[in-house]
């Protein structure tokens, strides 16, 4: 007699060979010309912070994983907690004091991540969290950009860029950021609108402005100079950022849909806000800035196409992107805080779940509800 | 009747506790709990309410026709909170317009409806008076703690400005935990009260899981 065994299978899912620390050490890939584009434009700090973020959340990480009674290093195999910490790194000011730096993480992953179940669990995008945690805590502090420009290199030498981070006193700190942007400007003859503020808390008015990632890329260019850091380096690290996230399209890895509905929404939302004239920000921002400035492109490939907090479906992802896009346009133009991508992100991941309900698909086999007939309903449904 | 006092006064304090067991009031909650001093101002005042409004209730129970108890509730609560907030603005000028419009809130806190229907209704006025007290020592003391930990990280201080409460005495007893300039402006902010009390709430549940 034949013995009754049978084999116990799941259902036949397609499977693709990749695993998630495969997707994230991608995601880390592509963001390494970023990195290298931010460590020419402002110094070594990104550096230290990575290293210092690093350690501290993987310690975080362990301990968590061990509170919850798992292997204290099963949250540190899958490189998500890497990609966080980049993007945090690279979101915030390279020389901000080393515990508030340290803060914002221990906020990310605490509770951000963890708080809310761990990787796959987390209803907010860590990175975006953690900076926002800082912005509106220390928002003096997060003002303390540096000019973009190739002499950062040894200004904030590894040596420099340490003692920088670990400097305490927000004020002294403040006034050399200062003059060595003054310096750099005098040196190479640019003409900006914000950098000379960019350090520094001025009026409210203009702090909303100067104060964000936007400010510091947001000047008058001077074509005649051609491009180098000293005018063009937010828009270089932009490019850079479209570069890794060119990457992971062509890799597979990030749909193209999604940044292109995001990059899309933030032009035309760009072109309706200059056509109407609103807004209440002292200096107005171009179409195509819009593109160029503050951290859109790293939102358009990085923030928005993080797989955990986006909608489930394709078209729930479009859908999302292109309202993120229309909030990060509206907060740039009326908002009181600068960095639109960061409070934009938040707002799109809270309201996933009323998009994945619209958008769930429809089962196989089932009638859309509108084409549904009293009289087939029952009938044809019970077939699936 | 001393073993029901006691029941009574572990169900009110912590099995039982409103803001971290029953979540409710978390309105007012949310809202004073910036500093210390309001956070124990709104309770104080609260308990207060609570303690009159039960031990009224709990006298005319007998006289209160059953369909229309919540509307005669509310007429015997909102009178109590008139009488406190008049006496307020006559007594503690600062204090009311540092609470502002939760003074006048308190006629919808759940915590003071929900015990005149769950309690006084069914108690006489001496168990209801204790009910209210242990009920409002509950609620003061997470509300303290709360207000506490929120105006130590986001201002640096806890119990600033007592003497708005107390006296002039006062003034100076505060304890100044961090310097200005290592301050957190989140935690007072409604995110930072939101992550307070959810962090309470998981501390109080881990603690009576073990």
């Amino acid at each position: 007699m034949i013995p009754m065994t049978f084999l116990r299978k799941s259902s036949p899912h397609m499977r693709r060979g990749v695993s998630t620390p495969v997707i994230m050490l991608m995601v880390l890939a592509a963001l390494l010309p970023a990195a290298a584009v931010h460590i020419l434009c402002f110094g070594w700090g990104l550096m230290w912070n990575l290293l210092f973020c690093t350690l501290w959340a993987s310690l975080l990480e362990a301990g968590v994983s061990v509170l919850r009674g798992r292997h204290p290093l099963s949250g540190l195999r899958d490189f998500s907690l890497q990609v966080t910490v980049w993007l945090y790194c690279l979101a915030i000011p390279p020389y901000i004091s080393l515990w508030m730096t340290i803060l914002g993480v221990t906020f990310a992953v605490l509770i951000v991540k963890h708080a809310f179940g761990g990787l796959g669990q987390n209803t907010f995008n860590p990175a975006m969290a953690g900076f926002i945690f800082l912005l509106i805590s220390v928002p003096a502090a997060m003002g303390g950009w540096v000019a973009p420009s190739a002499r950062n290199l040894e200004i904030y030498s590894p040596g420099n860029a340490f003692q920088m981070i670990l400097m305490d006193h927000n004020d002294i700190k403040k006034n050399l950021i200062m003059s060595n942007n003054s310096r750099i400007q005098e040196e190479a003859g640019t003409v900006r609108a914000a950098a000379d503020g960019a350090t520094y808390a001025t009026p409210l008015n203009r702090f909303r402005e100067i104060f964000s990632y936007a400010g510091i890329v947001h000047y008058v260019p001077d074509l005649d100079q051609g491009w180098t850091l000293e005018t063009h380096g937010g828009v270089i690290l932009s490019l850079a950022y479209a570069l890794g996230g060119i990457f992971l399209i062509v890799t597979g890895f990030i749909s193209a849909a999604q940044p292109l509905a995001f990059l899309i929404s933030v032009y035309a939302s760009g072109v309706v806000v200059n056509m109407l004239g609103v807004g209440n920000n002292f200096t107005t921002i171009s179409d195509w800035e819009h593109l160029f400035i503050g951290s859109t492109m790293c939102g358009a490939f990085f923030i928005i196409t993080d797989p955990v907090s986006s909608p489930t479906s394709l078209r729930g992802r479009i859908i999302s992107a292109a309202i993120i896009g229309m909030v990060t346009v509206a907060i740039r133009t009326f908002g009181s805080y600068p960095d639109a991508i960061a409070f934009a992100a938040l707002l799109g991941n809270s309201i996933n779940p009323l998009i994945n309900k619209l958008t769930r698909p429809r089962r196989f086999g089932d009638t859309p509800p509108a084409a549904a007939s009293p009289a087939a309903g029952s009938g044809t449904r019970s077939l699936t | 009747m001393i073993r029901d006092i006691i029941e009574l006064f572990k169900q009110d304090v912590w099995k039982n506790n409103t803001i971290l067991v029953q979540i409710l009031g978390l309105c007012p909650t949310l809202a004073v709990t910036t500093t210390a001093v309001t956070a124990l101002g709104l309770a104080l005042t609260t308990t207060m309410v609570l303690a009159v409004s039960n031990v009224m209730i709990s006298l005319c129970r007998k006289i209160i026709i059953p369909e229309v108890r919540i509307p005669s509730y509310i007429l015997i609560i909102s009178t109590l909170v008139a009488v406190v907030e008049i006496l307020m603005q006559t007594f503690m000028f600062t204090v009311y317009e540092s609470m502002g419009i939760f003074i006048s809130l308190i006629v919808t806190n759940c915590i003071i409806i929900s015990h005149a229907e769950a309690y006084a209704m069914r108690h006489g006025p001496f168990m209801s008076l204790l009910d209210a007290l242990f009920v409002g020592l509950g609620y003061t003391s997470i509300l303290i703690l709360v207000g506490s930990v929120r105006e130590a990280v986001g201002f640096g201080t806890i119990f600033h400005g007592l003497n708005k409460l107390f006296g002039e005495y006062f003034a100076d007893k505060y304890i100044t935990v961090l310097p200005g300039d290592k301050t957190l402006i989140f935690a007072i902010l409604p995110p930072g009260a939101f992550i307070a009390i959810g962090l309470l709430i998981a501390l109080r549940n881990s603690i009576s899981r073990s």
